[in-house]
């Protein structure tokens, strides 16, 4: 039997075993490696083939992109000797690009006003092209040896190399063939300007443009009248367009415009642009200079004889009364919900309206915008998703008058968690049958909160509650009965605020539960077995109930003596048990061991009479079977099994 | 013991032991919260205060503040998308990362232009020991990229039609799309700067889209910068961050788990509870009561 045993359980043991094991070890089909497994490798040769996307971006002429490549050719984590060539060939590339940015801009600057027939301010810009062509030349030619050299070191123009490389390779050094040739077309270009500004000189009338201002020194604001003249050849060029510029900040700046008179004399009125400096407390005024220009170019058509003329520079010196400005900003703030920034501009220069602008950390747009004097309060709206850290802001306060710019920079704390709190009342154990009851309060700041939206999740159950005025809640949810007895269970708290907060509030709360039924089923389990046990201990140990007087000792037996006599006395004894065990089932009442036979019969008043009288011969009998001297025959033993037969039909099956 | 009997009896502990060794066998499916090797979640989800949801429909009803990651390996209901597009229109944030997914089926329902490209974003140079782990090192300034120095990515794609505005984070100028999958760039197959992780607004609420759902895996999640971008993330949703589990790739060992978890599930509703303890009172009491005929023996008469 155990073989057979065997034989099944081994194989349906493997086979469950079998079944399981695509369900545990099924392969991944997501596309992703483990990280730690992939082992570094640098590829030399990919890597010098990355250059060919810097000189394609050269030849076309997109020098950022090329400039970020470069950028970029420094991040990868390289072995200290391929750096040492990667870092000196970057170099070489970060040159080519600055020459050949340069060259393109000289020559294209250098179109443009032979274009504009400035021809004269043209030739200093060709006679640099011409010395950046020879850089570019040598740095072409440095950085092509360079890229042989690597290429065979790499093993890259092998014929061996790799199908794949080798193309590359060509790409690389077609990229190198299309530099040369661009700078051989840059050549070209600068030989044909600078004919055609030789060609401008020689045919062009050239003319004269002066600049006069009243003063030398001027307050920023200041309203002031510029004179001058135009002349071509001591003539006066009447009804042509001079411009006013200023080349202080980054860029050319038109101030003013006004249009010749007869006598080639021009008037205009310009205001000094203001100044930007920081505040300092012991400094009244600042001065800084100003480049002022007069500008004509001949309109297409209109002039097709005349040459283009700029003034000489007139530097003015530009006075103005810093600015201090003052500031108060929340110390904390949320994301997505507005402050107020409050502030004061104080400036001897006056306190004329200017425009404020406030930036937030390095973005380029300002986040608030406005006008103000003097003091001012300006709404700032926070970025929603701005992280929950610390910012800055830097607000600007544009020049006005005599008033210079100035701008101050702020420290910004951004908290994520607004200040709201709740205040929770719940029964700290719940019996699982019953809703859970809760109720609370919910401030922000130390103000109760009214209309704020409460959302409390407890198991699998949610609520959505309302505050009062006074920002108390209350709500009911219902419970669900688990397997634990005695746990844990967290309350979560949402709160919602009012008034278009952008933020909810999340908090939690334990709750600690009891399952009646669950610990009902436990105490069933552990009693019902209790129970069982004891069940089985009475019904091997019997007892008289009532007790048993004393007797003799030698006259005293016990249930086991009685069924192990041999012979007809045994038959007579067995009878006799047989008789006890239907008396005791239907009476309860157990023999113990110091009972005598007697008084075991005495104690059985509660049998039927017609079950006594036999069960009292049958005592007797066995009395003789167990202490009396003369020998039982065999219709002793019949007698007794026919008397413990009546007893048993009697107490099993009752009186027909 | 009868034959029979000891089938029985065998069937049984078979079964039982099946269930435990399925129960209790460690989880190593990508993305699972309970799975702590390297493509599982859980140390993610452990340090980052991460909650993992197992079903869309379950998502706050005060969204403000709140955050889901979607990973959608698996197709969508109807119900599903309409639970996503509600929690978003409600102030939530969607932070949808995908690679070779059902996204696209995602942002073609919320209505947004922006598409995973599906194809293999490859950087030879600018990696992580391989060109299939590029290195971000582009980003705008951006709340989500605060401090973030650079992300690795691992196996990942590009998005696609994204708004200048609307970028978070670029690959490297050497990255490039892998239409053909040969493992080299050829002509025609895109190279450059490709957005990697943007940003979208909808309702009240906003989408982030990352080009790569495993950043999220225990493994790359423990890189500074990876690490960093999800600090940021959990910056951003104190109402609560939370992962979906029910679009997670499919697999026997979860399916096995999921029905052990049902079979539980069942046992601790009022009725199974009921059913239980009905079983065992049998099991239990079957033996006394088996034990005591004589007590109803006694006829009447």
């Amino acid at each position: 039997m155990k073989k057979v045993i065997l034989f099944i359980l081994i194989p349906v043991l493997l086979g469950g075993l079998l079944l399981t094991l695509p369900v545990l070890a099924q392969p991944s089909r997501v596309p992703h490696e483990n990280p730690s497994r992939v082992s570094a490798t640098t590829d030399t040769a990919a890597l010098l083939l990355q250059y060919s996307n810097i000189f394609y971006n050269i030849n076309r002429k997109e020098y950022n992109n090329a400039r970020n490549l470069v950028g970029e050719m420094s991040q990868p984590e390289l072995p200290a000797d391929l750096r040492y060539l990667v870092d000196q060939y970057n170099e070489l590339c970060r040159q080519l690009i600055h020459v050949i940015n340069s060259l393109d801009a000289a020559l294209t600057e250098a179109t443009r006003l032979i274009e504009e027939k400035h021809s004269d301010a043209a030739i200093p810009l060709l006679a640099d092209a011409e010395v950046l062509m020879e850089d570019a030349g040598m740095v072409t030619t440095e950085i092509d040896a360079a890229t042989q050299q690597m290429a065979r070191m790499t093993g890259l123009s092998a014929d061996a190399a790799p199908a794949q490389y080798k193309e590359r390779y060509d790409r690389l050094m077609n990229s190198l063939q299309q530099l040369k040739r661009l700078t051989e077309e840059f050549r070209i270009l600068q030989q044909t300007l600078l004919q055609s500004q030789l060609k401008q000189q020689a045919e062009l009338v050239p003319t004269r443009l002066t600049l006069a201002v009243p003063d030398a020194s001027f307050f920023s604001g200041d309203n002031i009248t510029v004179t001058g003249l135009l002349s071509s050849n001591g003539r006066a060029l009447a009804n042509r367009r001079i411009a006013i510029i200023t080349d202080n900040i980054t860029d050319n700046i038109t101030l003013a415009t006004a249009d010749t008179d007869p006598n080639g004399a021009y008037t205009t009125d310009i205001i000094i642009p203001g100044k930007w400096s920081q505040y300092y407390n012991d400094r009244e005024h600042f001065t800084a200079p100003l480049v002022l220009r007069a500008n004509f170019t001949p309109v297409p058509g209109n002039d097709p004889n005349l040459s283009a003329s700029e003034s000489p520079p007139v530097s003015i010196d530009v006075s103005f009364y810093p600015t201090r400005l003052d500031l108060s900003v929340p110390d904390n703030v949320y994301p997505g919900v507005p402050f107020f920034l409050n502030g004061q501009i104080i400036s001897r220069g006056g306190t004329s309206e200017r425009g404020i602008q406030i930036l937030l950390d390095d973005n380029e747009y300002p986040i608030a915008t406005q006008n103000a004097t003097g003091s001012f309060s300006i709404e700032v709206n926070t970025p929603p998703q701005i992280s929950a850290d610390e910012h800055y802001l830097t607000i600007f306060a544009e020049p006005a008058g005599r008033s210079g710019g100035t701008s101050v920079k702020q420290k910004l704390l951004i908290l994520r968690q607004l200040p709201v709190r709740v205040d929770i009342q719940v029964a700290p154990l719940v019996v699982l049958s019953r809703p859970l009851s809760i109720s609370g309060q919910v401030y922000y700041g130390n103000q109760p909160m009214p209309d704020a939206g409460v959302m409390i999740q407890w198991q699998n159950s949610a609520s959505i509650v309302n505050t009062d005025h006074d920002g108390t809640f209350t709500a009911s949810l219902p419970t669900s009965i688990g397997i634990s007895i005695f746990y844990r269970q967290d309350i979560e708290i949402t709160v919602q605020p009012t008034g278009g907060l952008p933020l909810s509030t999340r908090l939690t709360h334990p709750v600690f539960t009891v399952n009646p039924l669950t610990l009902f089923f436990l105490l069933v389990l552990i009693i019902a077995p209790l129970l069982r046990a004891r069940r089985t201990r009475r019904l091997s140990a019997p007892q008289i109930i009532p007790a048993a007087t004393s007797m003799p000792a030698h006259l005293s037996i016990t249930p086991a003596e009685i069924a192990v006599k041999p012979g007809f006395a045994g038959r007579i004894c067995a009878a006799y048990r047989n008789s006890l065990r239907a008396i005791e089932a239907s009476t309860g009442t157990f023999m113990s061991p110091p009972t005598t036979l007697q008084e075991f019969l005495g104690a059985t008043t509660a049998i039927p009479a017609p079950a006594s009288q036999p069960f009292t011969a049958l005592t007797n009998l066995t009395e003789a079977a167990l202490y009396s001297a003369c020998e039982l025959d065999e219709d002793a033993a019949v007698r007794a099994e026919k008397l413990a037969s009546v007893v048993q039909k009697e107490l099993y099956h009752g009186t027909p | 013991m009868a034959l029979h009997k000891f089938l029985l009896l065998l069937a049984l502990v078979l079964v039982l032991t099946l269930a435990v060794v399925v129960w209790f066998v460690p989880s190593n499916e990508d993305f699972r919260a309970e799975n702590d090797y390297w493509n599982g979640t859980a140390s993610l989800l452990a340090e980052s205060g991460i909650q993992p949801v197992d079903s869309l429909s379950g998502l706050p009803d005060f969204p403000n503040g709140a955050t889901i990651i979607l990973i959608p390996y698996t197709d969508f209901q109807p119900a599903e998308l309409e639970s996503v597009k509600g929690f978003i229109s409600r102030g939530g944030t969607l932070v949808l990362a995908d690679d070779y997914g059902n996204g696209n089926r995602v942002l073609e329902y919320l209505g947004l232009k922006a598409r995973f490209s599906r194809q293999a974003l490859l950087d030879p140079l600018s990696n992580y020991n391989s060109q299939w782990f590029p290195r971000i090192i582009h980003f705008t300034d951006n709340f989500l990229t605060h401090q973030v120095e650079e992300l690795v990515f691992n196996h990942a794609t590009s998005l696609a039609d994204i708004a200048s505005d609307e970028i978070i984070a670029q690959s490297s100028m050497f990255s490039f799309l892998d239409a053909n999958n040969n493992q080299n760039w050829d002509e025609g197959e895109a190279t450059g700067r490709m957005p990697v992780i943007s940003r979208h607004s909808l309702g009240k609420g906003q989408i982030i889209l990352i080009a790569d759902a495993s950043i999220f895996i225990n493994s790359m999640s423990e890189m500074p910068g990876n690490r960093r971008l999800l600090t940021n993330l959990a910056g951003i949703s104190p109402a609560g961050l939370y992962l979906d589990q029910s679009h997670l790739p499919p697999s026997n060992l979860h399916q096995a788990k999921n029905t052990l978890a049902a079979t539980r599930s069942l046992l601790t509703k009022p009725l199974g509870l009921l059913l239980l303890m009905v079983l065992a009172f049998a099991l239990t009491l079957f033996p006394l009561w088996h034990h005591r005929p004589l007590s109803r023996e006694r006829s009447p008469s």
